[in-house]
């Protein structure tokens, strides 16, 4: 993929993030429902795009300091990703089966 | 049988199967189910988020199935249950939600947290947690055979009213039927218009059928508390009676959780397929009329909308029977906005119209349903469900709207063709 594209994808996730943040923060419900489970699941989703944005535009940190701290970013990521909401990414193919399967059995689009 | 917070517990844990433990996982509080929930829609109130009535089960699923809850529990971190806990979230799980399923339609992740609502119940009433109301319904239905308390000498009574109304006997215990009728205590009481009405279409679509007196009440208290033993005892009476009579269908009436039990739960509390058929009147009565047994003769002349009962259409898969039925008889039929399967509920379903400490929030939520009617600009509305259909009766007389509510089955006999 073209540098550009990336680097504009990453921009947009970021901003995209922030934004959910704020929606989190700001909505009675969200902001009742929310624990620290969904601030760390948002962080440690924030962190790889961050610090490998600012490691390729060579910002605050060396170079090959913030590239290893991308990578540990992704490795926590990755680590966290099944203790977490982010396991969601998975485990939402097994709750819509359940869901499409009970109403489809009655004949029900849902 | 005592109720203790240990019982309860032990519910809480034993219904975590793996739809729930992957609802659980999949929620990422996005908050969408709030703004599908007729609770939270009209009041405005954080606490009736769908999800966060279920907030005591998701912490047992939390503290005793995934790895860091049970890690946390061991180190003493994790905020156990509590009495006081599920005391205070009795009126969320009972009087809040008519477990219409209008949040499981909507949920991104695709959770059905209605299902989830349904088994904590059982927690909720194992450690003594529900509505006393719901109690004494439950005992009643258990004890006497009907939630509202009815014997079969009152069904009697009514059918001897409808064969002199009417002039046609209506079977008892008729062995070898094709139909098993059952009714909702609501209609015994309340409607005897049903019985009524079926016994002409009946008779004239040449049906065979009959009533049972050890099985005529459909409701099913025990699915509304929360406690499958009870709901298992219930819906047993009907498969004993259906195969006592060898029928060869068991018909649901109007009422929306009648249809739920049985047709739904029932083979799945009774652990074995039945040997019978379920369907819900309107279904029997769409096929008659696909069958051309069910001759109707002129159109209703009055602007007239349906009111989807949850349990029967969103929760039920009957959603097209009742459009064909009206469209046979009903010259000005106007649908209300959000009709089929994303209809508001009445707000009186899953125990909330026998819960008296409800009634309050019942009427404040019946706000849209008001609206729905205004929109429609009709003053006569059709449901399928005895218990929606009271409920709307009240909302309606509270709101000072004069609009009729009618059953679809005794409109349909209206305009029945008879005596060819």
């Amino acid at each position: 993929m073209p540098s550009a594209l990336v680097d504009a994808s990453v921009v947009a996730a970021i901003v995209a993030l922030f934004v959910l943040l704020a929606h989190r923060l700001n909505n009675p419900v969200k902001r009742m429902l929310s624990g620290f489970g969904d601030y760390l699941a948002w962080t440690v989703t924030l962190l790889p795009l961050l610090t490998g944005y600012m490691a390729y535009h060579h910002l605050m940190l060396e170079y090959t300091l913030m590239l290893s701290l991308h990578i540990f970013s992704v490795e926590l990521l990755l680590v966290l990703l099944p203790f977490t909401k982010l396991f969601h990414t998975f485990s939402v193919f097994v709750s819509r089966w359940y869901n499409g399967d009970f109403y489809g059995r009655k004949g029900v689009a849902s | 049988m005592s109720a203790t917070l240990a019982k309860g517990i032990n519910a809480f844990k034993e219904v975590i199967d793996t739809p729930i433990a992957s609802y659980f996982s999949s929620c990422v509080h996005c908050g969408l189910c709030a703004e599908a929930c007729l609770f939270h829609n009209e009041t405005g109130d954080p606490k009736y988020t769908p999800i966060h009535k279920l907030e005591p089960l998701r912490r047992v699923w939390k503290q005793e199935y995934t790895l860091l809850g049970k890690l946390g529990k061991m180190l003493g971190l994790s905020k156990p249950v509590t009495d006081e806990e599920l005391t205070e979230w009795e009126p969320l799980v009972y009087d809040s939600c008519t477990m219409c399923g209008r949040c499981s339609m909507v949920c991104p992740v695709g959770n059905d947290i209605t299902y989830m609502i349904r088994k904590m119940r059982e927690g909720m009433s194992a450690s003594g947690h529900a509505p006393e109301d719901m109690k004494g319904a439950t005992k009643r239905a258990i004890e006497i055979g009907s939630p509202m308390g009815i014997k079969w000498p009152a069904v009697q009574a009514q059918i001897k009213h409808v064969q002199a109304e009417t002039n046609i006997e209506v079977p008892v215990d008729k062995m070898g039927a094709d139909y098993l009728v059952l009714m909702s205590s609501m209609e015994i009481i309340n409607f005897p218009e049903y019985l009524s009405a079926i016994s002409r279409i009946f008779k004239q679509a040449g049906v065979s059928w009959t009533l049972a007196p050890d099985a005529f009440e459909a409701t099913n208290s025990g699915i509304q508390i929360g406690s499958s033993d009870l709901a298992r005892e219930i819906v047993s009476r009907i498969v004993v009676a259906a195969e006592r009579l060898k029928v060869k269908c068991v018909i649901s009436p109007e009422c929306g959780h009648a249809f739920t039990a049985i047709r739904w739960e029932g083979p799945n509390l009774m652990g074995k397929p039945f040997g019978f058929e379920v369907k819900h009147i309107l279904e029997v009565l769409d096929e008659l009329h696909a069958a051309g047994k069910l001759k109707t003769k002129g159109k209703d002349k009055r602007p007239l909308t349906y009111h989807d009962p949850c349990q029967i259409t969103r929760r039920g898969g009957v959603v097209e029977q009742p459009r064909r039925l009206l469209g046979s008889v009903a010259e000005d039929f106007r649908e209300m906005p959000d009709a089929g399967v994303m209809n508001w509920c009445c707000g009186g379903g899953g125990g909330v119209s026998a819960n008296s400490r409800a009634e309050p929030l019942r009427l404040e939520v019946f706000k849209v349903k008001k609206r729905q009617i205004e929109a429609t600009g009709v003053h006569t509305m059709i449901t399928a469900c005895a218990n929606c259909r009271i409920v709307m009766e009240e909302g309606l007389e509270h709101y000072h709207m004069k609009v009729e509510v009618l059953g679809l089955t005794e409109l349909l006999a209206e305009y029945l063709v008879e005596g060819e």
